[in-house]
């Protein structure tokens, strides 16, 4: 199957919706913190999931190149970009705002993963709607 | 990138879903090439080339040349 820009526009416009929900939702009860992991242990952890994570997306963007035509391929990984931009930029202001002291509370990871989703939603949207040459 | 590829495709009579068809690409596509807002891949440019019977440069115009 070949993933059409018709698909593509209705799963962004879904992913969209599901950014603006997750920054827009409740903020969860904080998970509880476990005093007893080493140290060590949560970095290597860390690193192998990374890897891990990193190689399976490697191999995910292959198949999507496969399976979805050239402009389409074009305009997820160029949103991608934005998106990653977007988070990083974000994350840094939003959590070093001097708005935190005065009751701001700090971004969560649901928060980030909605700013990540939404942007890249946008992303492909203004890159669908601009072009690449704007 | 400017391109002719409209003109081309209007002296074969071709719609841009029909062209799409020959280069097993979508509608969107054709349209994104044709108004400048997407850059045909290499392999795409090749393909375009082969169903025209035109050289590349034929089609495509590069606006970088003899900078």
């Amino acid at each position: 199957m070949i993933i059409s820009t018709r698909f593509a526009d209705i799963s962004f416009s879904v992913l969209a919706l599901a950014g603006a929900y997750l920054i827009f939702k409740e903020p969860s009860s904080a998970a509880l913190a476990i005093d007893s992991w080493n140290p060590w242990l949560e970095l290597g952890c860390a690193f192998i999931l990374t890897i891990i994570m990193a190689s399976y997306a490697v191999w995910g963007a292959k198949l999507d190149r496969r399976c979805a035509e050239d402009y389409v391929f074009q305009l997820v990984t160029n949103a991608a970009l934005i998106a990653v931009i977007t988070s990083i930029m974000s994350h840094a202001i939003w959590d070093m705002s001097f708005l935190n002291e005065r009751g701001l509370p700090k971004p969560t990871s649901g928060d980030m993963l909605g700013v990540m989703i939404l942007s890249w939603a946008m992303g492909y949207g203004f890159y669908r709607i601009k072009g690449f040459n704007a | 990138m400017k391109n002719n590829l409209k003109v081309l495709r209007a002296m074969r009579d071709w719609s841009q879903a029909e062209l799409a068809g020959h280069l097993d690409v979508s509608r969107q596509a054709i349209n994104a090439i044709e108004t400048g807002k997407y850059d045909p891949s290499l392999p795409l440019a090749f393909k375009i080339a082969r169903l025209f019977e035109q050289n590349i440069e034929d089609i495509f115009d590069d606006e970088f040349a003899g900078e």
